[in-house]
Formats: structure tokens, C-alpha cells, sequence
């Protein structure tokens, strides 16, 4: 059994790709904000890279960059892509 | 009859941010509205008349930017409250580039059963993503008429025109629904009463299974290839950089401010030269006397003094436009994001702030887009301390009086490093002043970054040159009428009462004069004369109304009439009546911090609601002004002497 810690976005490094699994709704401006722009479960997102001082960081999904601050990142929890793929095929 | 043309339709454009509306209306209009890449541009609702055949003149309404019916921030919700009223057509506009996100706003508008045209817009940049997009196979899945434009090169917009009549008549409403388990919360997220909004698990619930209808329409609609890394992305290697990023973002404000202040020099000599010739002909034409003396001293002097500062001007405009319209202001927000949060701001307020380097007001406005009230607040709050364009022609004047001209390691001019460090030193009460006001007055409120990132695109030279020309209009209407009015008014208190042998007094026995002498005792710890006094009081009007009034007084007060230039009346002058350096800067910093601005106040109010918060702009400002002025005039006495 592959049986990983879940993980949240903002622990993700610099050119890594994951899948969302959920986006936590503690937040509910920024959990609406988020879905409205499509970070659904199952998204595929990429870190592209930290802002000075490593906050904000800037990602891609959709084909389109967002910026997000770490504190915002840690609501959305992630999944490394090799361990949803079996899944899918 | 349903293919009856209502007799003045009214179209509203909506859309995501960034995707183009205004760019269309502009087009559809004849307007000139802002553009420019970076999303929240338009924070208000403009309306125009479009001329969409001979017979069909339609009422065109832009909204603000909203990624869904469900947005927070007050710019969203202006274009929410506007869907809501009465119009005949909604005109999606929609960023073909970004197309799977675009169709969320889509699916939404399509939900609330309302007649439709797409305009499926920057056509161009979808294939250099690699994203090919079938028109007519999109238009049959959502039953909506698609047309394809590129509104930054004008193209499609007759065709555009066309569909928007055929549509008037015939109102034809999308028959496609959501059909799923969530249809009923679908249609309660759209309703427009919103008696019952989603809780945050139905929110979820409705999303998610948009995206999944979405994704099922791009699967069908859209052919998706890869590409490399495209230009934009290799730049943000660099200014997004975590190094780099800050250095390169010091590096460009430290140019900008450099160049306004040396390129400028060069034409600006020669509308003084101009101003002075023009003198010299007035001189041969009018005789000696009132009239010679209102016309030279008064409105030359005046008018012509604020004039000389159209290069500095349409320079800074130019800057600021390219940076806009490039998309390096989100970058600037991404790497500033951490140091303004800082001090109590967010990434977001750096455009606001950087637009107050323009003039306070419009960038007041764009506060608009920022989420949460207390960013927005705080950055309203000290907008006014980023050194605006009126402030440029007293520090321009001052700085060339006052301070030598000397080349610090031979590359950097004394003058222009000092006019740098005034910039600095409004942002960092800004600063300052921002953290107190987060922990006095916002402390734990909830604060929302998330911020898109457009892509770089190349300047229109074309939107930006239009736009510097609509400052410098302004500008010189401004010097056409308040600063002509100002001058004519000084030129009268400063050359009146007539003595007893009916000649004009000396200045300091004028009515302006009197003025100045009267609020000396104020301004002397400070390390200002009376003619600065002068000055200062008919600065409420407008700053740059400042150095008008100080030509004006310092030309009445040349009775030798020696046609020096104002930065040699001045020197002349303050040689005389003692003004020193000490004071001179103590002016300066004066002039950084001071709230001379009625309009700023004005429109404080109007985006805040309340008197409350222009009132604490203003007494804060005035505190500040007064004691930074005192402190920095008795730091440089004592090291000076």
C-alpha cells in the first residue's frame, strides 16, 4: 500500500505538477474564489516558482498563471500525480 | 412581433478580467477608455452609444471584469447589480487564450436564460499556446453565436455588429441547461434575488460539476497541442525571479525616475526659451505699465512656469503606460506581495500606488479591485503620499534652484538622486503609515491575494501615445484655467494697493504679501519666508499652482525687470530674504507629505463613504507634513553649519 501523508500546495517545490484534492472551505472568500477559476479536485497544477522571499508563489492551471499567497496555497490539498494515475487508465 | 429592433437597445458587455471588454468598447463606441494587461483596469460602469447599422444605434454598457456571479470585490459586484437590470442583449466577451476558465462565466450567464452573443476574443494568441479552437462546433454546444475578433487590431468587429442585429431581433435564448444532479443549486447560484445563497459544500458541489460540463465541451470544441516555452515565460524567468525579481524591479524604478528627470531637461529648456521669446514680443507690442505688468508677471509667468513641465509629465505617463500595458505591474505585485504585506498592504495595492505616482485619483479608484476592505482602505489612506505628477513641477524647481548640479561617480546626477530620494521618502511613510493603520484600525481583519497573471504582450505604442496626449490635454487645460485664474488673482493681491503715488507697492506690502506675513510665524520654524507662505496657501488649488505663484511673486518683485529665469529669481530672492538650503529641503519634505488636494479628499469620500476617512487623510497628512518639515530643517541647519 502506497500510503502517502497528504500534502497541501504550499510544500509543493518549484516545477513539480500535482492534482488537487479538495480546497479547504476554511477560507470561503478564497475557497470560492479558487473554484470559480477551476481549482477543482482533480485539477492538475504546477508550482512555477516562489516570489523573493519564497511568498507568494505562482502556479499554472488551466493553461493560465495564478498567484497565491502560502497562507492561501495551504488550503488546497494536494496529490502527487503518480498516485492517481492507476485510477485513471 | 419577437423580430421587432427594440427602438434603443441596450447591450451590456461582460466578461472575465483582462479579457478585453473595454478594448471592444472603445471599438464599438469611438471611446478612448483605459486598456491595459493586467486584470481590474475598468472599476466602474461606462456607458456609450455604439452605431451598429444605419438604422440600429444600440446604448453599450462596459462592466468591470468578474470571473463568476458569485464575486466579492466591489468591482464585481458593480457588474453583478448592472446584469441584473433591464437590457436587451449580453455580449459575453470572451479570452479565447484562456478559454476553459472564460467558459465558467459562460455556463453561469447561459444558466440565468438570457440572450446571448459571444465574442470570442484574442484569436491571435490562441494558437501561439498551442490551442486550437473550432468556432462553429463551440457555437453548436453552448447554442450561443460565436464570432471570432482580435479587438486590438480591430478585426471582426463588422462582423460582430452584424450578429448583434440579427440577435436584437431575434432574442434567442440558449437552450442548453446544466442538466445534473445540482441543477436546482445551479439555478439558485444565477438567480438574481439570491434569497438563499450556496453554502460552501453546495458552492463546491455546483463548480465542480461545471468545470466537468466544461471540460467535456473543450474536449469537444477545442485541439489542444504542446509548445515550448513561449517569450513571456522566459521573461518571467527573470522578473518573477526569487534574486532577481527584486533587484530587476528596483532597477527599472530607479531608470524611470532618472530619465523623467535628465531626458526631460532637453525639451523643457526649449519651452522656456519659447516662454521667455514671447515675453520679449509682448515687451515690444505693450508698453511699460498694468496691463504689460498682468500679461508678463502675471499670466506668463504663470502659466507658462506650469507649461515647462509637459515633458516630465508625458514622460512619466509613458513609463507608467508601458509598464501597464506590458503586464510587469502583476509582476511587481508577485515580488512586492511580502514587503507590502509587511507594512499592512498586499501585492495588489502596488498598482494603485504606482498609478498616485500619476495623480492620487485614479488611483484611488483602482483600489476597486482589490478584495478585502482593509487593504483597500489602507491603501486609499496613503495613495496620497506617493509623489504625484503636480508635485513634480516644485520639486523640479526647487531641486534645479537648490541643490548643485553635480555627478555623483559621474553617472548619476546629485539633482536626480535627490528627486529619487523624495519619491522614497513618500514611499516610506507610506510605508510607515500603512503598518500603523493595520494595527491601530484593521488589525485580524481577512485579507485575499490570489491574483491572475496575464501574459506579457508588446506596448501598444498606439493606446499609450493616446494616452499621454489625454494627460497632457488635461494638463494644459488645467494651466488654461485654474492656474490662469490663480495667476491673474496673484498677480492682482501681489501688485496692490497702489502706493500713494499710484505705483504698485513692493511686494511684501502687497495684499499677498500681507498674506504671507501673516501666517510667517507658522511656517518659520520650518525654515520658510513669507513668499513661500504665498505660495503654500495658493498650492490648495492645485500643487503645481506652487511654482505660478512663486514666478508670479518673484517677477513683481525683479524691478530691475532683469527677464532671469524663475530658477534665478529664485536663488536671487532667496538670497535675500534668507531662504537656505536647510529650508529648501525642509520644503521639499513638506511638499512629499502634505495633503494639498482637494479633489483627492473628494474622491476619498466618494470611494469610502464616509467623511471619517478623508478627514483622518487630511489631519494625518498635515501632521506629518509639519512635523517631517520642522525635523528635516533643523537636521540640515545643524549639519550644514
Amino acid at each position: 500500500m502506497n500510503q502517502q501523508k497528504p500534502s497541501t500546495l504550499d510544500l509543493i517545490g518549484t516545477g513539480d505538477t500535482v492534482l488537487i484534492r479538495s480546497v479547504s472551505s476554511k477560507e470561503s472568500i478564497v475557497f470560492r474564489k479558487l473554484l470559480s477559476m477551476g481549482l477543482t479536485e482533480g485539477r492538475s497544477v504546477t508550482v512555477l516558482r516562489k516570489a523573493p522571499f519564497g511568498d507568494p508563489i505562482a502556479i499554472s492551471a488551466l493553461g493560465f498563471t495564478l498567484s497565491l499567497r502560502l497562507s492561501e496555497a495551504r488550503l488546497i490539498e494536494v496529490a502527487p500525480v503518480i498516485e492517481v494515475e492507476p485510477s485513471l487508465a | 412581433m419577437s423580430d421587432r429592433l427594440p427602438s434603443s437597445p441596450r447591450i451590456v458587455l461582460l466578461g472575465n478580467p483582462n479579457c478585453g471588454k473595454t478594448s471592444l468598447f472603445n471599438l464599438l463606441t469611438g471611446s478612448h477608455y483605459k486598456v491595459a494587461n493586467y486584470p481590474g483596469v475598468t472599476v466602474e460602469k461606462r456607458e456609450g452609444l455604439s452605431v451598429l447599422s444605419t438604422q440600429v444605434t444600440a446604448q453599450l454598457i462596459d462592466l468591470p471584469g468578474t470571473y463568476s456571479l458569485q464575486g466579492e470585490s466591489i468591482d464585481e459586484r458593480v457588474a453583478m447589480r448592472e446584469l441584473a437590470a433591464a437590457h436587451d442583449l449580453t455580449v459575453l466577451v470572451v479570452d479565447a487564450s484562456n478559454l476553459e476558465r472564460n467558459l465558467y462565466l459562460v455556463s453561469e450567464v447561459i444558466d440565468r436564460g438570457l440572450p446571448l452573443v459571444i465574442a470570442l476574443n484574442m484569436m491571435d494568441l490562441t494558437e501561439k499556446r498551442g490551442l486550437k479552437v473550432l468556432n462553429a462546433r463551440l457555437s453548436v454546444l453552448l447554442d450561443v453565436p460565436i464570432i471570432p475578433i482580435v479587438a486590438l487590431k480591430r478585426l471582426g468587429i463588422e462582423e460582430l455588429k452584424q450578429t448583434l442585429i440579427l440577435q436584437l431581433q431575434r432574442k434567442k435564448i440558449s437552450s442548453q441547461r446544466f442538466v445534473w444532479a445540482q441543477h436546482d443549486l445551479a439555478l439558485r447560484e444565477v438567480s438574481e434575488r439570491d434569497q438563499s445563497p450556496l453554502s460552501d459544500s453546495e458552492y463546491s458541489g455546483v463548480a465542480s460539476a461545471r468545470y466537468q460540463w466544461i471540460q467535456e465541451v473543450m474536449r469537444q470544441s477545442t485541439v489542444q497541442s504542446q509548445t515550448g516555452r513561449n517569450w513571456s515565460e522566459r521573461v518571467d524567468e527573470f522578473v518573477m525571479h526569487r534574486y532577481w525579481g527584486l533587484v530587476i524591479f528596483f532597477l527599472i524604478m530607479g531608470f524611470i525616475f532618472q530619465s523623467i528627470y535628465s531626458w526631460a531637461s532637453y525639451p523643457m529648456e526649449l519651452i522656456d526659451a519659447f516662454i521667455a521669446q514671447i515675453g520679449a514680443w509682448i515687451g515690444l507690442i505693450v508698453p511699460q505699465g498694468s496691463l504689460h505688468s498682468l500679461l508678463v508677471d502675471g499670466i506668463l509667468a504663470g502659466v507658462g512656469s506650469v507649461l515647462i513641465f509637459i515633458p516630465q509629465i508625458a514622460l512619466l505617463f509613458f513609463f507608467i503606460g508601458i509598464l501597464e500595458d506590458s503586464g510587469y505591474l502583476c509582476r511587481a505585485a508577485f515580488v512586492m506581495d511580502r514587503v507590502m504585506r509587511k507594512v499592512g498592504l498586499q501585492g495588489r495595492s502596488f498598482i494603485p500606488l504606482l498609478s498616485s505616482f500619476a495623480c492620487a485619483i485614479p488611483g484611488i479608484m483602482a483600489t476597486r479591485s482589490i478584495p478585502s476592505i482593509a487593504d483597500r482602505f489602507i491603501t486609499i489612506l496613503v495613495a496620497p503620499l506617493m509623489s504625484c505628477s503636480a508635485r513634480l513641477p516644485v520639486y523640479t524647481l526647487l531641486i534645479a534652484a537648490f541643490v548643485p548640479s553635480y555627478y555623483v561617480g559621474g553617472i548619476f546626477s546629485l539633482q536626480g538622486l535627490v528627486m529619487f530620494a523624495l519619491y522614497a521618502l513618500g514611499v516610506l511613510g507610506a510605508a510607515v503609515v500603512a503598518f500603523i493603520l493595520k494595527r491601530m484600525l484593521f488589525l485580524g481583519e481577512p485579507t485575499l491575494f490570489v491574483m491572475e497573471m496575464p501574459p506579457f504582450r508588446r506596448p501598444s505604442l498606439r493606446l499609450i501615445f493616446r494616452d499621454v496626449w489625454d494627460r497632457i490635454r488635461i494638463f494644459i487645460r488645467s494651466a488654461g484655467s485654474v492656474i490662469l485664474a490663480c495667476s491673474v488673482i496673484l498677480w492682482f493681491l501681489a501688485s496692490h494697493p497702489l502706493n500713494e503715488i499710484g505705483a504698485a507697492p513692493v511686494v511684501k506690502e502687497s495684499y499677498a504679501g500681507m498674506l504671507g506675513n501673516l501666517i510667517e510665524p507658522v511656517i518659520r520654524p520650518l525654515g520658510f519666508t513669507w513668499e513661500i507662505g504665498i505660495g503654500i496657501i495658493a498650492s490648495f488649488a492645485a500643487r503645481e499652482v506652487f511654482v505660478s505663484t512663486l514666478a508670479t511673486v518673484y517677477n513683481l518683485s525683479d524691478v530691475e525687470d532683469t527677464q532671469r529665469s524663475l530658477v534665478e529669481l529664485l536663488q536671487h530672492g532667496a538670497q535675500e530674504s534668507g531662504f537656505s538650503l536647510a529650508g529648501a529641503l525642509s520644503l521639499l519634505v513638506f511638499y512629499v507629505f502634505a495633503c494639498q488636494c482637494m479633489s483627492t479628499l473628494a474622491v476619498c469620500r466618494r470611494e469610502t463613504g464616509s467623511w471619517r476617512w478623508p478627514l483622518l487623510m487630511f489631519v494625518y497628512m498635515t501632521v506629518l507634513a509639519y512635523g517631517a518639515a520642522y525635523a528635516t530643517f533643523n537636521l540640515a541647519t545643524f549639519m550644514l553649519s
